[in-house]
């Protein structure tokens, strides 16, 4: 029953009374009727509801197909609710296609991942439409009244929200619409459609979700150099698919330069026309023929898994991570890949052709999923979230019929008994737990963390609380990313070329472990390149930074940009002594880098425009 | 959409029909509220259209209201004997009022578009009538026949909420007159009362009947109760205070129901035990 319903009802009942008292007919019947009306449009509404809900049937659409085995990031799809009654709904229907955070709602002619300028996060939308006084209870004010005064003045009408429509009465079939936009590796679930039923004079609403879940893998997007230069003939033999010549000797096909004989040479090879000439032996020496094999080592570590979902490190690496595959792949270059993260590390086995690539994608969208580490603290921020996802996927859990909550003036108690109650109806918690949870946040905080991880919201502040050390968490991190580049490098030949994609930037002065296996890879002639995505999604450059204005954002923006300048100057210096290309920030020059380096592999040579050695 | 495939109405058309259901409602109200009493016109339409503003966001409650007042304030007092035909259609026309001001959000739209559409099927009926070309006047044609077949559908809506608000207020004015709560039939049910040696017919019926309501309603509303809803409301503070031997019934044959059935183990073969020969 709604506020309007009681109202009417209250209103009706004081007008039979007073009606019944003064002796007046019409007041008395008037009121009486409104009551009685209101009684049958109850009944009316709730037979209408169970033979609504059950006999709905809902069909769910990406791209027109109803079949998909993976989409992927950073493309628009376009996402259709089919929903279908088998007669015509008695009460209006009002659906909301539930929608996690992975995927972006946007208007069909907008860019695909454009935001408008100086809002990078979504904490900044937040603040965008948050109160100008920072006090809480002002905020809490604010944030009430301009709800309020929004869904007034809001046209009822039409649908709120682009993934919004309503089933009129009379209506058998509806389609729900919308554009989408993935900006992240990982994967899509898309539990249902919210339903809100009301009857056609907004006495009653029963608000519920209909589950139809759809899960789907979202593979990481790349960029397609399209230079396939080692597949153009440019001498008199052309080596095999993957197989490169290398200007060193060895048994390949070309000739690479004559020698004087020495004894224990085949005697095939020896040039009798040549030595002939010259009057004494000469030995023909051929190029080494090998396969250029790429290595890549993925950070997925705590740090790089922090933000909004393509706001990650992590996304960054799985790009330039699935460009080099791809560039790698495309001219026959078998690929192996380390995955890394705080629980160990996963090596994958050798991939080649389509069909590797296919499955390099599948488990880099799948490393890019992964529960946050148990919270042990919860901030207003959360339980703010929490209370929004329940509401909108279970909204059965917040009626005040079923969740009841003992009397008390205090707003907060009642949001937080009320969430408690459907995080233990959710989660089966026992009551100690959950009087535990009513008293104490540490308790709360790790059922909060897994309904926001189940709804798909991205990993959220405070993850961990802040270390003793923290240096020596990034010497642990250095030293795991070392280990498996040791283990590549144990199972590699010679001539490869082993990419690092992680966090260096917040590593600092901790690459000893890394620096020395680094050394090693080079003493072997194998070439290491470095990729470090930045948390500004920007090139750090030489000049000074200046911030935009004097906002708070600008100003934090600012300071970020001239910490990631000091840190990647550094680190550039550091890793130049080693031998090894870095490029910061994970974006198409990052991908041109790491090409470079292939490149120069596959010639032999030690520089990119050195000669031989 | 339905099965019947709508045209879509002109946008004047609309915009004419919306005018003119307001307007008629607002003289409706006028007429509701202040007919044959001495208020000033200034006031009454500052009333009147301080109402439908109230009435186009925020619901019925304040129509209701004011009527309740305008009754209060303007009808005769008197015993209340017998509902006239006119008490009737009076009561069914301020439901209706109420109702639409209610649900004015939906209402108006289906109003709009069958005004637009009567209004729609006059003018095409009008030009049909002047010279003009065969394909202008098949397209015409075409038009007018889906146009009728929506505006009989909405058309048959509309009477069927009308006669179902007619229903409920003749069914009220049945219940209301048979209630003892008007002096006569307070009078009437003593005076039966007596003549039946003081047993208070129809006394326990009414209770049987209300208690059966009572029951209808209840049941409803449980059925409607989901199981993720059930888990909440045993969990909640108020069954554990005060159903507490409920409650663990209930969860005991809940995870009794829940927890696998155990297979009957296998009965030991009986083996006869040897009987030693001396």
């Amino acid at each position: 029953m709604t506020k309007r319903a009681r109202v009417l009802v209250l209103m009706a009942l004081i007008g039979l009374c007073a009606g019944t008292i003064r002796n007046q007919l019409l007041l008395s019947l008037v009121s009486l009727s409104v009551v009685v009306w209101i009684v049958a449009e109850w009944i009316r509404f709730r037979i209408a509801v169970d033979w609504t809900l059950p006999r709905m049937q809902f069909q769910r659409l990406i791209n027109d197909q109803s079949e998909h085995r993976g989409l992927w990031s950073g493309r628009k799809i376009r996402m259709e609710v089919r929903v279908t009654s088998p007669k015509p709904v008695k009460i209006e229907v009002r659906l909301r296609d539930y929608v996690p955070e992975m995927l972006e709602i946007i208007s069909p002619d907008a860019v695909p991942g454009q935001r408008p300028p100086g809002v990078e996060t979504m904490n900044d939308w937040n603040r965008a439409l948050s109160s100008p006084v920072k006090v809480p209870w002002v905020s809490d004010l604010w944030d009430r009244w301009t709800f309020h005064l929004k869904s007034f003045f809001a046209d009822v009408d039409k649908p709120a929200t682009r993934q919004e429509t309503i089933m009129r009465v009379g209506e058998q079939t509806v389609s729900l619409t919308y554009m989408g936009f993935l900006p992240s590796a990982g994967r899509l679930s898309l539990p249902g459609v919210r339903l809100i039923l009301e009857d056609m004079y907004g006495l009653f609403r029963e608000h519920r979700f209909r589950e139809f879940p759809h899960s789907y893998r979202v593979l990481p997007g790349y960029y397609e150099s399209g230079e396939l230069r080692p597949t153009i003939k440019r001498n008199n033999s052309l080596p095999r698919h993957g197989i490169h010549r290398l200007q060193r000797s060895g048994m390949g096909s070309e000739l690479l330069e004559l020698r004087e004989y020495v004894p224990g040479d085949p005697p095939k090879s020896i040039a009798w026309k040549v030595s002939a000439r010259r009057d004494k032996l000469l030995t023909r020496q051929y190029e080494s023929e090998v396969p250029v094999r790429v290595h890549l080592v993925v950070d997925g570590s705590i740090p790089t898994r922090i933000g909004g979902y393509g706001l990650r490190l992590l996304d960054q690496i799985n790009y330039v991570a699935a460009s080099v595959a791809q560039a790698a792949l495309a001219v026959g270059d078998p690929v192996d890949c380390m995955l890394v993260d705080e629980s160990g590390v996963q090596r994958l086995p050798w991939f080649n052709g389509d069909r590797g690539m296919m499955e390099l994608l599948k488990a880099l969208a799948d490393f890019s999923v992964k529960p946050p580490p148990s919270a042990t603290a919860v901030t207003p921020y959360m339980k703010q979230m929490a209370m929004t996802v329940i509401h909108e996927r279970y909204p059965e859990l917040l009626d005040v019929r079923y969740s009841l909550v003992p009397f008390t003036l205090r707003t907060d108690y009642r949001r937080r008994y009320r969430l408690v109650g459907a995080l233990s109806a959710l989660y089966d918690l026992s009551p100690r737990e959950h009087a535990a949870c009513m008293l104490s946040d540490v308790p709360l905080a790790e059922p909060l963390q897994r309904l926001l991880f189940d709804a798909g919201m991205p990993w959220m502040a405070p993850l961990l609380p802040a270390p003793d050390e923290p240096t020596r968490q990034s010497h642990q991190r250095m030293q795991a990313i070392g280990r498996s580049m040791l283990r590549s490098i144990m199972h590699a030949h010679d001539n490869e070329v082993f990419v690092i994609l992680a966090d260096l930037l917040s590593a600092g002065p901790n690459l000893d472990a890394l620096a020395r296996t680094v050394k090693l890879a080079t003493s072997k002639h194998h070439r290491v390149a470095f990729v470090c995505p930045t948390t500004t999604f920007l090139r750090p450059k030489a000049e000074p930074i200046v911030a935009a204005s004097e906002s708070i954002s600008d100003l934090l923006l600012a300071a970020e940009r001239t910490r990631v300048r000091d840190c990647a100057a550094q680190l550039k210096r550091d890793l130049a002594q080693l031998g090894a290309a870095v490029s910061f920030s994970g974006e198409q020059k990052a991908v041109r880098m790491v090409l470079g380096e292939i490149d120069t592999a596959r010639s032999g040579r030690s520089r990119v425009q050195g000669l031989r050695p | 959409m339905s099965n019947t495939s709508s045209p879509a109405l002109p946008a004047n058309y609309l915009l004419i029909a919306d005018l003119l259901h307001m307007v008629t409602a607002g003289v409706l109200l006028n007429l509701f509220l202040f007919s044959g009493t001495e208020v000033p016109f200034a006031f009454q339409l500052v009333i009147t259209s301080l109402i439908m503003v109230v009435t186009v966001r925020g619901g019925g409650w304040l129509v209701l209201g004011a009527m309740q007042a305008s009754m209060f304030l303007y009808e005769p007092r008197g015993d209340i004997i017998s509902v006239q035909l006119s008490t009737i259609l009076f009561g069914s026309v301020c439901l209706a009022y109420v109702a639409y001001a209610t649900g004015f959000r939906t209402i108006r739209r289906v109003l709009r578009n069958w005004l637009a559409r009567v209004l729609h099927l006059l003018s095409t009926k009008w030009s049909s009538e002047q010279p003009q070309s065969v394909l202008s006047q098949l397209d015409a044609r075409a038009d007018s026949r889906a146009d009728v077949l929506v505006l009989r559908q909405e058309s048959e809506l509309l009477l069927w909420r009308g006669l179902r608000l007619l229903a409920i207020v003749i069914v009220t004015s049945i219940v209301f007159l048979q209630l003892p709560i008007t002096r006569p039939v307070v009078q009437f049910w003593w005076e039966r009362a007596v003549a039946m040696n003081l047993q208070m017919w129809p006394g326990p019926n009414a209770f049987v009947i209300a208690l059966a309501c009572l029951l209808v309603i209840v049941i409803g509303s449980w059925r409607a109760l989901s199981p993720t809803q059930a888990k909440l409301y045993l969990k909640s503070f108020y069954v554990i205070e005060h159903f507490r031997e409920l409650r663990s019934v209930l969860v005991r044959s809940g995870r009794l129901h829940d927890s696998p059935k155990r297979v009957a183990l296998p009965k030991k073969p009986v083996v006869a035990i040897p009987v030693k020969e001396k």
